[in-house]
């Protein structure tokens, strides 16, 4: 499905202005539908077949090329124009300077070129404090626009927020998750009291969007459904380096969510023994819950660190005692799922479960512009966790 | 896409709160699936592909549990190696998994006897019974009758006589699935939706058309009716007329006995054309909904202008194929392919012209063509918009423009395109037609889900809107049924194309008369 670009077309503009680049992107598009192989007699036009603006904002010069490369690899699937913006805010001279590319492929049918616009562009000294008046000009005009922000949340006062539609993060990166995931939940609330109606998003959310399938899929049954009245123990594993915390971003939003969606209280987070495991503690109603996260070594295992492995809820007791558990297999490809309720039955199965990669990610992210209210309250719930 | 949610059927009642502002909001809840006819063609090459892709995608639960029954002897071991096999040939994701398959199987169960056997019935309810307590399906059943048609009344008499039609908990479920053909003409579709209606409820009903299963099909409601557009000229003032095309390049395909009893008209006009005739034609419903959706659309069948007795001529024009090539490929005549007669009078090619007489389409043709050995596989909906009312430029290749056109693919290359004038760049007015392409498949390139995916997850939610229901099959069967005892009256001039062709002379003469011709695809 993913095709490689029939054309590209490149240039360079070592130091310009925001009108520079516009010019540049327009006189590229021009070259690249009139080269010679284009059937002038063709009745299909040239397509600039966006259906969305995307800005990438990173102060990492490898996350930007990272960034760009999963651009192009969606350019068949979410046309897009797209600017990846550098920012060097140290730097001394205010300065822009932009790469403009135009990839295009051939329609899967035959007789359309599909093409993607991306400028590249470095933002040094004031100007990356001012990336608004630098994006603006440059965006298509009536199309929703994706803010894709790699690295520790955006500050409240960060211009990009404001002509942004849907902020895209990835809490795996955030140093400090309970903190900065906190910080989130305060953004949201800012932006919701300005009226500024951004849809959020988190790549790690969205990780554990199958876990959150395969739990929720338990109590899809009238004999289940009753076990989540009385759903007292969480025990989450998660995938460590040696020395490495459990208490990452995953095991964090997943503990929320599971609060969020029970109407679970937080009363607060306790580390025990060493320090490398965590007992998370909810009010729900007359009685308690907890969730403990656990660490796994991840030794000769594929995956990330920080990654949920394995997730068993215990309900009830004695003969009414269920227990649920979903674990991601050794091989990386499947989960496997156990329901066994007490005195009654006892179901185990296999489904995929690959991990998604960040083009699946970004692919999943870019096709829905809807608010995420359940992720939204989960940040609410992990804000309060921390005293 | 259609991504309207439709109200929960009432036997849904308690809500998994874990369940919201999930994506895949919809999944299966646990129930058991009893296919009559479990190692029968439609059970290997559709149902259970389609059972393995949903597990893949996880939209099954893990308790989900297939009783198949058949005649054939076979252990549960024995029905899970042949569904394996019949799933590595026919999925449409390969390799098969073997670490989900070896899974989903361990849920595969099976019973032989006869499908007129009293007994046997008291077999599977005793055995729905111990799957409840083994495997938690809690009670609710689907039973999916991938049989030949003619075993439909027996089975459905002795799943009411085994007390099977209700389920042994208040709040369980039990569905029955018919596959098409629904009848055979007016007289067995009243009988056996008498049958039916006599043990089910019609709401328990789930008569799967797979048509309505496919992505487009639902995207012409989408289309319609989510977009302001359309709507103010889809009738009569801005419509000149509307050509609907099943093509097929393929023969009969070892189905001789079942087409000869069968012909074109109802194996595929009586029941897939109208559906889309339906879609393309029907009023806004007021809710995406079974009931709104199904009232509207058999509102449009009921309008179809009767053929007046004598003018069958007129109205329709039939076909048989002769030997041709295809594909660069020769192709026999339809009455030398094995299995049928020499001298053999089914269709194999049907064309026709219907008029809707209400407000919206009076005096606007349908025409609707639908042939075996036509030169490629195509089904499409053209609905084709009157000519600007004054020419300003006839000069300039004006006279020469093709009206406003808006095409509605459905396979292959799922998408829509508009046909409007533009003018050619340069000092003088030349005008050309251009074509405005969406190809479905590349604004959202996930891979679309099979028809019958899509049904039987729906008919596991209790959505129906997908489904036919009895008085939409009746009015169609109504219509099919006078015009076969027209044609039956005289005896056709067959072969009358060749394979290959776009059918019968006589379809492009029919539609000159009129002052239009077909599109060709």
């Amino acid at each position: 499905m993913l095709q490689t670009p029939l054309r590209t077309l490149s240039r360079h503009l070592p130091s310009t202005d925001v009108e520079g680049v516009a010019r540049q992107l327009a006189a590229v598009m021009r070259e690249i539908s009139t080269s010679p192989d284009q059937q002038p007699q063709e009745a299909h036009a040239l397509a600039r077949a966006s259906v969305l603006n995307l800005v990438v904002y990173t102060q990492d010069l490898d996350a930007a090329q990272r960034g760009a490369e999963t651009i192009g690899a969606l350019a068949g699937l979410h046309p897009s124009r797209s600017l990846v913006v550098v920012a060097e805010p140290a730097a001394p001279q205010p300065d822009l300077e932009a790469t403009v590319t135009v990839r295009c492929q051939l329609h899967p049918s035959g007789g359309e070129l599909l093409c993607q616009e991306e400028a590249l562009l470095t933002a040094r000294g004031a100007v990356a404090q001012h990336l608004g008046s630098v994006a603006v000009p440059l965006l298509i005009p009536d199309l929703p626009v994706y803010l894709w922000w790699v690295g520790p949340p955006p500050p409240q006062e960060e211009e990009l927020l404001w002509v942004c539609h849907r902020l895209i993060v990835d809490s795996a990166l955030f140093p400090d998750p309970l903190a900065q995931l906190g910080e989130l939940h305060r953004l949201t609330a800012v932006l919701a009291s300005r009226q500024r109606a951004i849809a959020f998003s988190d790549f790690t959310w969205a990780r554990l969007t199958p876990w959150r399938e395969l739990i929720a899929q338990f109590f899809d049954g009238p004999e289940t459904l009753p076990y989540l009245a009385t759903l007292r123990q969480v025990r989450i594993e998660c995938a460590v380096d040696p020395g490495g915390t459990a208490l990452t971003a995953q095991p964090l939003l997943l503990a929320s969510w599971l609060a969020a969606r029970l109407g679970w209280r937080p009363r607060g987070i306790e580390a025990l023994a060493d320090a490398r495991e965590h007992l998370l503690t909810f009010d729900c109603g007359e009685r308690q819950a907890e969730v403990r996260v656990a660490p796994r070594m991840r030794i000769g295992e594929t995956g990330a660190s920080g990654e949920v492995r394995a997730v068993e809820l215990v309900a009830g007791e004695g003969d009414r005692e269920g227990r649920f558990t979903v674990a991601r297999t050794p091989d990386g490809e499947h989960a496997t799922t156990r329901a066994r309720l007490a005195g009654a039955w006892e179901v185990t199965r296999t489904v995929p479960m690959e991990r998604a990669s960040l083009v699946d990610l970004l692919r999943g992210e870019l096709a829905i512009l809807r608010h995420d209210r359940v992720f939204e309250q989960s940040l609410a719930v992990t804000a309060r966790l921390l005293p | 896409m259609t991504q309207a949610r439709t109200t929960p059927s009432v036997e849904e009642q308690a809500i998994n709160p874990l369940r919201e502002g999930l994506r895949l909001e919809r999944t299966a809840p646990p129930c058991a699936m009893v296919i009559f006819g479990g190692g029968g063609d439609l059970a290997k090459r559709k149902l259970m592909p389609a059972l393995y892709q949903l597990a893949l995608n996880r939209l099954l639960p893990a308790e989900f549990t297939v009783l198949g029954f058949a005649r054939s002897p076979l252990s549960d071991e024995e029905f899970r190696r042949t569904m394996r096999a019949a799933v590595g040939e026919f999925s449409r994701t390969q390799p098969l998994r073997e670490p989900v398959w070896d899974s989903f199987s361990q849920g595969l169960f099976y019973l032989s006897g006869n499908l007129d056997d009293p007994q046997a019935y008291q077999r599977i309810a005793a055995r729905l019974d111990e799957l409840d307590r083994t495997r938690g399906t809690c009670g609710n059943r689907l039973f999916y009758l991938a049989t030949p048609p003619s075993a439909f009344p027996v089975i459905v008499q002795r799943l009411g006589e085994a007390g099977l039609t209700q389920g042994p908990q208040p709040q369980s479920w039990v569905r029955i699935v018919i596959e098409k053909p629904f009848g055979r003409d007016l007289k067995t579709a009243i009988e056996l939706n008498h049958t039916v209606r006599s043990v089910f409820q019609e709401r328990q009903v789930y008569r799967i058309d797979h048509y309505l299963g496919k992505e487009t099909v639902q995207n012409l409601l989408a289309f319609r009716f989510s977009n302001g557009l359309w709507e103010p000229v889809w009738n009569r003032q801005y419509i000149d007329h509307v050509q609907i095309t099943v093509a097929e390049s393929v023969g009969i395909e070892n189905r001789a006995s079942y087409y000869e009893e069968a012909g074109a008209l109802r194996d595929m006009v009586q029941s897939h054309m109208f559906q889309l005739l339906a879609l393309v034609a029907m009023e806004p419903p007021v809710s995406f909904e079974a009931d709104t959706v199904r009232d509207e659309k058999v509102k449009v069948l009921r309008a179809i202008r009767p053929i007046p007795e004598d003018r069958f001529h007129d109205f329709t024009v039939r076909g048989q194929y002769g030997a041709g090539w295809i594909g660069g490929r020769e192709a026999p005549a339809y009455r030398d392919e094995p299995g049928v007669a020499r001298d053999s009078p089914r269709e194999t090619y049907a064309a026709l012209k219907l008029f809707i007489d209400n407000w919206r389409w009076a005096d606007t043709p349908f025409y609707l063509r639908h042939g075996k050995r036509l030169p490629k596989r195509v089904t499409e909906v053209a609905i084709q918009f009157k000519r600007a009312p004054h020419l300003l430029f006839a000069e300039s290749g004006g006279e020469q423009l093709e009206p406003n056109l808006l095409l509605v693919r459905i396979q292959p290359d799922e998408g829509i395109s508009l046909r409007f004038a533009a003018k050619v760049p340069g000092p003088t007015m030349h005008l050309r037609s251009v074509h405005m392409d969406f190809l479905y498949g590349s604004a959202f390139l996930v891979d679309a889900p099979d028809a019958y995916e899509r049904l039987l997850l729906d008919c596991m939610l209790g959505d129906a809107t997908l489904f036919t229901r009895n008085d939409e099959a009746e009015q169609a069967w109504a219509y099919v049924t006078r015009l076969l005892e027209g044609w039956e009256r005289a005896t056709p001039d067959f072969p009358n194309y060749e394979a290959g062709a776009w059918g019968p002379e006589e379809a492009d003469r029919f539609l000159e008369r009129d002052g239009r011709r077909w599109r060709v695809p």
